[in-house]
């Protein structure tokens, strides 16, 4: 393959004082796709994304590599980091309410972000904006422009975030929980949209998310997060399939399905905060296949021939 | 809007109302009067008589209406000041109104300036102290205004009059110019007419005696706190990130930060100022600074009845008037807030 990753995310590790949020996580995105991030809260996702364009607090400690189009961004110069946010790699914020600056207007906001990157005059930057703001399905894209945020639904700020994510047009955009303040109605929309919009910019997008069926309706390929590791990796169709990591089949089973009479199965216990280094597998504590073998380390990599990895001592036999 | 600031204004009505009460009231139980200071046996030359003594002090408040109950005084001051007239000082006898417009502007001139020194000092402070924050800088900045703030007016312009007029004299210490200086009458406030006059002698000796008063009305930084606050506020939003993973420079979003910083300190800004051009009666008492408050304070010694009412109710609207234009400004300010919407 010569394929040339997009982004390459390489043994990163993310400290909060003693906490470890994030250890050693390693994925790679490839131009266009789709790519998973799923785990529970506390997992490690955000401080993984927050991480990927350098914007956790400063009390926060981050090792490890990240590549962007070959080019490391970790720990890079204020101004590299500059040209990758916003034109390189775009951010949609979780929460759409608080992502938009509430005293100032849609469009002067829109037209800033792209003035940072392109040389443009304003009428330029104002046409771009509202083209951008009809493709992102909002109806009357001038009067959007004019108005404040607090004057927009919940859906429509959810646009206005992704327009002000893509208005520079970047070749990856990290999509951090984008749903999750939306109406159940809204959020399928959004969503699909999200996911259109970038298909047709040929952006990939790094899809954050606690919801399975997110994932199983939106992604290529995904990882799936706990305690801070990658405890799997893989083709989302292999993924759901037939999991091999014991984590990511409790957390199938532990998914309700309609039509299906089976009985979901919650997973026992609470997910873990990682106090100081990790010495084991972060899941052995819930995991009904946990030994001795699992306290020793954390279980190294396993790489299958297609691709497909995981971090387990006990892994599942593929079904056939 | 127009609805709003009429709705406003009616309230200051009300307000000025219970203030009238409290002021008319409150002084004539204080114990003294002014006709005992005017008529007070041989306080004059010639010796009076004691019946000439009483007869005239009938005939005096008799003639500014300091007859009959309190109550039929109060309605009659009331009746008078709904045609406009505050008054006549019972001991200067000019009218209180007059005596307001030649004091109110020097009043204004100084609460201006402490405010000026207020945002120097306030403003720096403030915001290095919400970027940096637990920084050295930030403590040094809250200590300063936690120091500022609890200490007296007085106190501390007392001290500053050691310092810069006993041990080192190189400011003067009392009055609103040198003595022979005079400005031209345009605006009514000394420093302005004086710049507009190019009258630069007065102009700098106004300067020179502002500077130790304003510094006592202002160096409480009292603005860093809130600055700070609102600044630290609005740092931990998710927006100021979001600007920031769109390749803004982190000056920009400073500015941005600042930006809706603002509508909150401006508000506190507002509220305050208006108890400070009512609190300057003790700055001004302290530098003989000859103002509305140091002609309240004289007003209060002589129990000059109409003089206190007419500052007191001065200062109220002063008061009221700062709250409405604060929160106008607020609207204006600050999208989310539709000032129709409060009363």
């Amino acid at each position: 393959m010569i394929d040339t990753p997009l982004l390459e995310v390489n043994d990163l590790s993310v400290r909060f004082g003693s906490v470890a949020a994030v250890s050693s996580v390693s994925f790679t995105v490839r131009s266009g796709e789709v790519f998973g991030v799923v785990g529970e809260s506390g997992a490690g996702k955000s401080a993984t994304a927050k991480a990927i364009i350098g914007l956790l607090p400063q009390s926060a400690r981050v090792e490890g590599s990240v590549r962007f189009r070959g080019e490391e961004i970790r720990g890079a110069s204020d101004a590299t980091l500059r040209k990758v946010r916003g034109a390189g790699i775009g951010y949609v914020f979780q929460d759409a309410l608080t992502a938009l600056d509430p005293v100032r207007k849609i469009g002067v906001q829109l037209i800033e972000s792209l003035q940072i990157h392109k040389d443009v005059s304003r009428k330029e930057a104002a046409k771009v904006a509202e083209d951008l703001l009809g493709e992102v399905q909002i109806k009357d894209p001038a009067r959007c422009m004019s108005s404040f945020p607090h004057q927009l639904s919940g859906g429509m700020r959810q646009r206005v975030v992704i327009a002000a994510a893509l208005i520079a047009d970047p070749a990856l955009i990290i999509a951090d929980e984008v749903t999750s303040a939306l109406d159940v109605t809204v959020q399928r929309r959004v969503l699909d949209l999200l996911l259109k919009v970038c298909a047709d910019r040929g952006a990939a997008v790094i899809m954050i998310t606690h919801d399975l069926g997110v994932v199983a309706q939106t992604c290529d390929r995904v990882a799936v997060l706990y305690g801070g590791i990658v405890a799997e990796e893989a083709d989302v169709f292999d993924l759901f399939d037939a999991p091999r990591h014991p984590y990511t089949k409790a957390l199938l089973q532990s998914m309700p399905r309609i039509g299906e009479d089976v009985p979901f199965v919650p997973i026992p216990g609470s997910a873990i905060q990682v106090v100081g280094k990790l010495h084991s597998c972060p899941f052995a504590g819930r995991c009904s296949y946990a030994t001795q073998e699992c306290l020793v380390d954390v279980p190294p990599v396993t790489t299958e021939e297609d691709g497909r990895q995981y971090r387990c001592v006990h892994a599942l036999e593929p079904v056939s | 809007m127009t609805k709003f600031v009429l709705k406003r204004l009616a309230h200051t009505v009300i307000v000025l109302l219970g203030v009238s009460v409290m002021v008319f009231f409150l002084i004539r139980y204080l114990p003294g009067d002014p006709l005992d200071v005017l008529f007070t046996q041989g306080s004059g030359d010639e010796v009076t008589a004691a019946d000439d003594l009483a007869e005239g002090r009938r005939r005096f408040a008799e003639g500014i209406g300091m007859v009959g109950s309190l109550p039929s005084q109060y309605l009659n001051f009331l009746s008078e000041i709904v045609q406009g007239d505050l008054g006549t000082s019972i001991f200067r006898r000019i009218p209180v109104s007059t005596l307001i417009a030649t004091t109110l502007p020097l009043t204004l001139q100084l609460a201006i300036a402490g405010q000026i020194v207020n945002i120097l000092l306030s403003l720096p402070l403030g915001i290095v102290g919400a970027l940096k924050q637990n920084s050295i800088w930030d403590r040094g900045g809250t200590a300063f205004a936690l120091i500022g703030t609890a200490m007296p007016n007085f106190w501390q312009g007392i001290m500053l009059i050691l310092i810069f007029a006993v041990w080192w004299p190189i400011l003067p210490v009392s009055g609103v110019m040198d003595l022979g200086l005079s400005v031209e009458h345009i605006t009514g406030i000394p420093i302005v007419d004086a710049f507009v006059t190019g009258n630069w002698p007065a102009f700098w000796s106004i300067i020179r005696h502002l500077i130790l008063p304003a510094i006592t009305l202002g160096a409480s930084a009292s603005l860093v706190r809130i600055l700070r606050s609102s600044l630290l506020e609005v740092k931990h939003q998710d927006f100021m990130d979001a600007y920031r993973a769109r390749g803004l420079r982190e000056r920009s979003v400073t500015s941005h930060m600042m930006r809706n910083a603002l509508p909150t300190t401006v508000v506190i800004f507002g509220i305050r100022l208006g108890a400070i051009i009512g609190g300057s009666v003790v700055v001004e008492t302290v530098f003989a600074y000859q103002g509305m408050g140091w002609l309240l304070i004289n007003a209060i010694n002589q129990r000059d009845y109409p003089l206190i009412q007419g500052i007191v109710l001065t200062f109220t609207v002063f008061t009221v008037l700062a709250n409405l234009l604060s929160d106008i400004v607020h609207g204006w300010l600050d999208p989310r807030v539709k000032v129709e919407a409060k009363t």
